[in-house]
């Protein structure tokens, strides 16, 4: 009886598996129909105008957007510190409080760095591909001050999320004098985890294998943009193979540390 | 969550507050909070420690209930 059960359970899988790729080979084939027919009539040329407002835009972005984030991190750490400090050791509510006040300046400069070499990336393409590719003789004087500018953010950026950074250690250390490391050190996630107790590693470990599930999403689905975007957009290969390592890294540490240990 | 705990109860009863029964324990105040709130339920030996400081038994302190769902 069970393993009549356990074969039609098996049946259902394979045909809601069956159908799932069915249903993505159709969406591939749509995707690829939609690509070609914006590839055809896409002609991605920009006038003078409109490439200084974009030079102007992404400079600008990569400033401003690390203007507003580093002082909202900065409020909040102050808030933070200042229920911190008011904190006598015994008010349980008051320490929960002050830590979830830290989580998002954590978690704002951790994505602020990434969208910052992301920022300054589209600068650099924007703003010295030009000379680089001898469309253009010389780099201009606006086009200079705009890239030294977005050179200054991404510096300005990795001072600040460390500041940010090494302020929320201390603060959740003094909440918890157990924890151990500092940013500064170079095996810092290591000695952080050792200080840590069998929740608290729990914790981090369902966010590693949650992270892990949504990189493995987003790696395929960055795969077929790639893919597509190769074939109608002539972006090279080069995307395409980026995805798959990310991918196969993710996957190989995976599989290597799930392994049991005998 | 089926595991009930009446932690809070008696850490009360000891007179200490979430980080020092942490202390006591060995382990986070943070931990001391998530298994008051309901939020985590603690291993066979952390129960047992809690229990040890507590001066009670396993079961005095936590409480498995059936989840209504296991039965349907």
């Amino acid at each position: 009886m069970k393993t009549n059960a356990t074969s039609a359970s098996n049946t259902k899988i394979y045909i809601k598996f069956a159908l799932i790729l069915i249903a993505s080979m159709a969406g591939g084939a749509l995707a690829a129909f939609l690509f070609q027919t914006i590839a055809s009539n896409f002609q991605f040329t920009m006038d003078n105008s409109v490439k200084s407002f974009m030079d102007y835009l992404s400079a600008g972005t990569i400033v401003g957007f690390n203007l507003i984030a580093a002082v909202y991190c900065f409020i909040q750490i102050s808030k933070a510190k200042k229920l911190v400090k008011s904190w006598d050791g015994q008010d349980d509510d008051l320490a929960m409080e002050a830590e979830n006040m830290l989580e998002m300046p954590l978690m704002v400069s951790g994505c602020s760095f990434i969208l910052t070499i992301m920022l300054f990336g589209i600068c650099c393409w924007l703003l010295l591909v030009p000379v680089l590719n001898s469309e253009q003789a010389s780099l201009e004087i606006s086009s200079m001050i705009l890239f030294i500018l977005s050179m200054l953010a991404l510096l300005g950026n990795m001072v600040w999320t460390m500041a940010v950074q090494n302020m929320s250690v201390n603060l959740i250390k003094e909440l918890n004098p157990e924890k151990q490391g500092s940013i500064f050190q170079t095996d810092f996630q290591k000695t952080w985890e050792a200080s840590c107790d069998e929740m608290q590693k729990q914790e981090i470990y369902r966010a590693g294998f949650k992270a892990y599930q949504n990189m493995n999403k987003m790696c395929l689905a960055g795969w077929v943009l790639s893919v597509l975007t190769m074939f109608f957009f002539d972006t090279g290969l080069l995307p395409m193979i980026l995805v798959c390592l990310i991918m196969l890294t993710g996957n190989l540490t995976y599989m290597m540390n799930a392994r049991s240990k005998k | 969550m089926p595991l009930l705990n009446r932690l809070k109860e008696y850490r009360s009863k000891l007179g200490v507050n979430q980080a020092q029964m942490g202390l006591l324990v060995g382990t986070s105040r943070q931990t001391i909070s998530q298994i008051e709130r309901g939020d985590y339920s603690p291993s066979v030996t952390l129960a047992l420690k809690i229990a040890k400081v507590c001066n009670a038994s396993v079961e005095d302190i936590f409480q498995y209930e059936e989840d209504n769902k296991d039965e349907n």
